[in-house]
């Protein structure tokens, strides 16, 4: 069914977005293009307790920061002493950046209160992914190959960051090298789910979502090359976006696949994960693989709507071995979609996607090999005795050019083949992970790594939780064509507008 | 594998793969790094069960 593009703004100005849990601190929602104009002058304490500050959403820490009831020095205090009393049990953290986090916050709250807001991150504290770079701040990637590498420039995301003026509060736990889900051994200790500290919290940006689930940063950042955004985002129960690739620049973080690798936001709330998105991407000349395209306000998306909307979602078959309370979620999530006016139908994927797996595979581990060749050859034995990394790369290595080129027509074929299943779709939705977190699952199509290998856009976001066992959270993924953000965060934030799941809090 | 090969035959193999790619593996790392590289084999393989055209091409467009 084609829809016009009146009727389908015509039928998304009819739902509201979801008032924010924190009402109670006395402002009301507002885009974070719409907040109102800032003059400047002293903080008014806007009588916040320490705890209502763990799990603020940046949307609502903006507002207050920038009318000067909120001190990003009081933001940040609050989630250091939050970092001090709980990262112990979660392990989300291989640098806690306290003295630097300090002095960035006290220098945005002088700018503001001299009349110098900057934006919706100022003042914000945020936390990245250990494989970013950051200018005299060790960046480990988690390997015992880089616990001495301290980097003399920022990545450009983080460097993006600073200049909204947000507040780097640390960097956040990983698998060795971005290898893998969490559980593998490295340098540093495991990250831990906070819905249960005895399972993983998914990986490999598992130290990202572990704190967010937590309440130790604001908004996050992490990479994405085999679903390592939405693994963990699914798992703790978070948002977590892998924009197209090129959206963000790559430039500065630690490398697994060049053609596979991405960046992206993480977060509780859909709309922060938007705001957040609006400061992190556009073209960047230190990565040739950026694009130029302009940045719209991914923020005007979030009151679209879904009424309209054309949903695809895989056809009963490839949902063998998916957990039942994963389906169950699944299914709950689609007649949401349904009442709120999407068209929901099922679709074939092309034949292609049943070896897409096997193509990111080897793409993944040739290019992964190729990067890791001068440390491969100088320092071996430095990697990590307890993860599979090493023999991984040196299998890798073994991979001869004949048989990566093989994988990448495969590839280029199924881009084709899924473009042209697009053409008839607006979104695609599937769960976000085949099980809960550390429960088995034995399927043929988990649905990730197909959108690494054509570079399309994919978010999760919290849309059950489950039974058996119990109170694990469960994600749904939504997929869209290439630089088409906007209309999965319109259809993100309407189901979020429409449910309840990101506003539970884990208890540990 | 297109003609089935032992695991002594792939190991064989690797020592010679692995000096022409700089790293001139070890019989122990070798032994350590069969499985995996006989799991990439298999995902080769399963690749090649692929139909494409002599005209099919490598290239992915990336950026869109």
């Amino acid at each position: 069914m084609n829809v016009s593009r009146r009727d389908f703004l015509a039928g998304s100005l009819a739902i509201p977005l979801a008032q924010p849990p924190s009402q109670s601190y006395g402002e009301p929602r507002r885009s974070s293009r719409e907040q109102p104009s800032s003059g400047g002058g002293a903080f008014r304490p806007a009588n916040q307790k320490p705890d209502d500050l763990a799990f603020i959403s940046l949307t609502d820490a903006a507002a207050l920061i920038k009318a000067r009831r909120l001190s990003p020095v009081e933001l940040t205090q609050a989630l250091l002493a939050r970092i001090d009393r709980l990262d112990g049990k979660v392990g989300a953290f291989i640098t806690v950046t306290r003295e630097e986090a300090l002095r960035s916050a006290r220098a945005a709250e002088g700018e503001i209160a001299a009349g110098r807001y900057r934006g919706p991150l100022h003042g914000i504290p945020f936390g990245v992914k250990d494989t970013h770079y950051t200018t005299g701040v060790r960046t480990t990637a988690n390997t015992p190959v880089l616990t001495d590498f301290v980097p003399a420039f920022d990545a450009t995301v983080v460097a993006r960051l600073r200049r909204a003026g947000a507040v780097l509060v640390g960097k956040t736990s990983l698998p060795e090298f971005s290898f893998g889900s969490a559980g593998g051994g490295g340098a540093f200790p495991d990250a831990h789910n906070p819905w249960n500290l005895a399972r993983t919290p998914g990986g490999s940006s598992s130290g990202s979502a572990a704190a967010l689930a937590a309440g130790l940063l604001t908004v996050a950042t992490g990479g994405d090359t085999s679903g390592s955004i939405r693994n963990p985002a699914t798992f703790c129960g978070v948002v977590g976006m892998k924009p197209t690739y090129g959206r963000v620049s790559r430039h500065g973080i630690v490398v697994i696949s060049w053609s596979l690798d991405h960046v992206g936001p993480m977060s509780r709330t859909v709309a922060d994960n938007a705001t957040l998105l609006n400061v992190i991407a556009g073209p960047d000349p230190a990565d040739d693989t950026s694009s130029d395209r302009a940045v719209p306000d991914y923020t005007r998306a979030l009151r679209r709507g879904v009424r309209g909307l054309r949903v695809g979602i895989p056809k009963p078959p490839q949902f063998d071995g998916y957990h039942r309370d994963v389906m169950r979620a699944f299914e709950e999530s689609l007649a949401v979609f349904r009442k709120l006016g999407a068209i929901v139908n099922e679709v074939d994927l092309p034949p292609t996607s049943g070896v897409i797996d096997d193509v990111q595979q080897i793409v993944r581990i040739a290019e992964a090999a190729s990067y890791h060749e001068p440390f491969l050859t100088t320092k071996a034995d430095r990697y990590a005795t307890t993860t599979t990394v090493r023999r991984d790369l040196e299998s890798g290595s073994l991979i001869t050019a004949v048989q990566y080129l093989r994988a990448q027509k495969v590839r280029a074929r199924f881009v084709k083949d899924l473009t042209d299943v697009f053409r008839t779709l607006d979104v695609f939705l599937t769960p976000g992970m085949p099980a809960p977190a550390g429960e088995p699952a034995d399927v043929k199509q988990p649905f990730r790594r197909m959108f690494n290998v054509c570079g399309f856009p994919a978010l999760v976001l919290p849309n059950g939780f489950s039974t058996t066992p119990v109170g694990l959270p469960i994600g749904l993924q939504i997929a869209a064509k290439p630089f088409a953000e906007e209309t999965i965060y319109a259809a993100a934030q309407a189901f979020e507008s429409a449910t309840e799941w990101h506003t539970r809090r884990p208890n540990f | 594998m297109a003609v089935p090969m032992t695991d002594a035959e792939l190991k064989a193999l690797m020592k010679p793969l692995s000096r022409v790619a700089g790293l001139d593996l070890s019989d122990e790392r070798v032994d350590r790094d069969l499985a995996t590289y006989k799991g990439h084999l298999a995902a080769i393989d399963r690749i090649k069960a692929v139909d494409l055209p002599i005209e099919a091409e490598p290239f992915v467009p990336l950026k869109r």
